[in-house]
């Protein structure tokens, strides 16, 4: 067992608590932070598959950015107090599901029988730079296009009526 | 590659269990991004699997993340005009549409 196989099982462990943490407390705030940590642990595990430029995208734009911004949505509608959870009937059958679908999930993987991921770090970001200004050129300047059209759309979402 | 396999899928799991089970928007929002999450921990593992110098799964992975950060911003607005109107992030207040 290498050093980063234990890396990726201490970062596997911290995002699926966090995860779980973050679905189920009753405080908003704390739904946000844990979102934050399991975010920051999933760019390890990026970084970790020798994706070192997506996991600094991630933390930027994930932990820098989304979860600012939902801090922001709290800030602006609810005050801290504790949000209710759904009725127990509803919670029964959607554990029901979320086990019935994590555990197909977790079997089709089992039985796929995949190959190791291959070792070694190289840095990926000469080869994400040719393929973002080069063949996936579409992608990149397509993904421009719609967080314009986001940016606009929340902004004429939440205008006020008066201006 | 199976223990990505694993995990992305508990993640996605615990994912849909906090869509179907939370009714404040937010957490619905914190719920969708952890989904989105394991989704691109799984396009990253199989670039690195297959053609890791195509950086194909890379790119769509950043794709992922752009659209999720699109979607926020406006999950967010909508959240607001939602407390705006109903006093509450409370999806199931907001039953305009319901037959």
């Amino acid at each position: 067992m290498t050093a980063s196989d234990v890396l990726f099982v201490v970062f596997g462990v911290i995002a699926a608590g966090c995860a779980l943490y973050g679905v189920l407390t009753r405080f908003l705030l704390r739904s946000i932070v844990a979102l934050g940590a399991f975010l920051t642990a999933v760019a390890g595990e990026f970084y970790l598959l020798a994706a070192d430029f997506v996991a600094m995208v991630q933390i930027f734009v994930y932990v820098g950015g989304i979860v600012v911004l939902m801090l922001f949505a709290l800030m602006l509608s609810t005050s801290g107090e504790r949000q209710p959870l759904a009725g127990s009937d509803r919670r029964g059958f959607s554990s029901l599901l979320a086990y019935a679908l994590g555990g197909m999930l977790v079997w089709a993987s089992i039985g796929a029988k995949l190959p190791a991921v291959p070792g070694g770090l190289p840095s990926s970001v000469p080869y994400l730079g040719r393929a973002l200004l080069g063949e996936q050129l579409f992608a990149f300047e397509f993904l421009g296009v719609i967080l314009l059209a986001a940016v606009v759309a929340a902004l004429s979402l939440v205008r006020s009526e008066r201006l | 590659m199976t223990p990505v396999l694993i995990l992305s899928g508990i993640l996605f799991a615990i994912g849909v269990f906090g869509v179907l089970t939370r009714r404040n928007a937010i957490t619905m929002l914190v719920s969708v991004e952890i989904m989105m999450n394991a989704a691109n921990l799984n396009m990253v593992a199989f670039s690195r699997l297959y053609h890791p110098e195509l950086m194909t799964g890379q790119v769509l992975a950043i794709f992922g993340i752009g659209i999720a950060a699109s979607e926020a911003a406006v999950g967010l607005a909508l959240i607001l005009t939602i407390y705006r109107r109903y006093g509450s992030t409370d999806v199931d207040r907001a039953d305009l549409l319901k037959g």
